[in-house]
């Protein structure tokens, strides 16, 4: 079972101007002390077309985290548009919120995010290369995708074992 | 409740400037053991150079933060 639920994620600073900080806050209960941190990942999906253009954005630890309700507020910068296909900065990309513990993921939040030009000109007849500083990043954070995966926690295997 | 694909979270407005409510402070200190809950984030960094963030612990009635 889980010892740490994800129970509520905010999206700030959306929507915005590409170039502003990607911005989270995030509240879970924790069912039992950890003994150690948890990892929570930024990852900005550069390209559908492949994992090569996923960017970290940021990754930090969140500890110690002892039994009960715990929010933080996660800050990252925007992604590096070099490393972003040109034929991929416009329309809709996706944004990955992780946290992993020992190494191991356990919760995968996703969001669509839509990057388009405000200017109806420029949305019309966009340019062979995009121009990021007209650009507006929209967090579709009414519909996050939410993946669990199922992980060991502390003491777990000893607990198993005992149990057999 | 659990965050699910089908209950999206409810929108809590941010600040009008888009700052976060939450206390941040920023230390280039070593870590240091937390001893109790703590009411605001604190911003450190570990020994191996990498961001560590103690959260914010919310007391039961908190309600702060929206549940889904």
């Amino acid at each position: 079972m889980a010892r740490v639920h994800v129970s509520n994620v905010v999206v700030m600073n959306n929507p915005c101007p590409f170039f502003t900080p990607f911005k989270f806050e995030i509240t879970f209960e924790c069912l039992e002390s950890l003994k150690e941190d948890l990892e929570w990942k930024i990852i900005y999906v550069g390209s559908a077309e492949s994992e090569e253009y996923d960017q970290v954005l940021d990754s930090v630890y969140v500890g110690p985290v002892p039994e009960g309700r715990h929010m933080f507020v996660f800050q990252a910068d925007p992604p590096d548009t070099s490393k972003i296909p040109v034929g991929d900065a416009v329309g809709v990309t996706v944004v990955l919120l992780t946290c992993s513990y020992k190494d191991k993921e356990f919760v995968r939040v996703g969001y669509y995010v839509n990057n388009e030009y405000t200017d109806v000109e420029l949305r019309e007849n966009p340019p062979t290369t995009p121009i990021y500083e007209k650009l507006v990043r929209n967090i579709l954070d009414t519909q996050p995708r939410v993946t669990r995966f199922k992980i060991e926690w502390d003491d777990e295997v000893q607990e198993q074992m005992s149990q057999m | 409740t659990d965050l699910s694909n089908t209950a999206p979270p409810s929108k809590v407005q941010p600040e009008p400037d888009g700052s976060s409510r939450h206390e941040m402070s920023n230390s280039s200190k070593t870590s240091s053991p937390v001893k109790g809950p703590v009411y605001k984030q604190i911003e450190t960094v570990r020994n191996d150079g990498k961001r560590r963030i103690t959260p914010q612990f919310l007391l039961p009635q908190d309600t702060s933060s929206s549940k889904l």
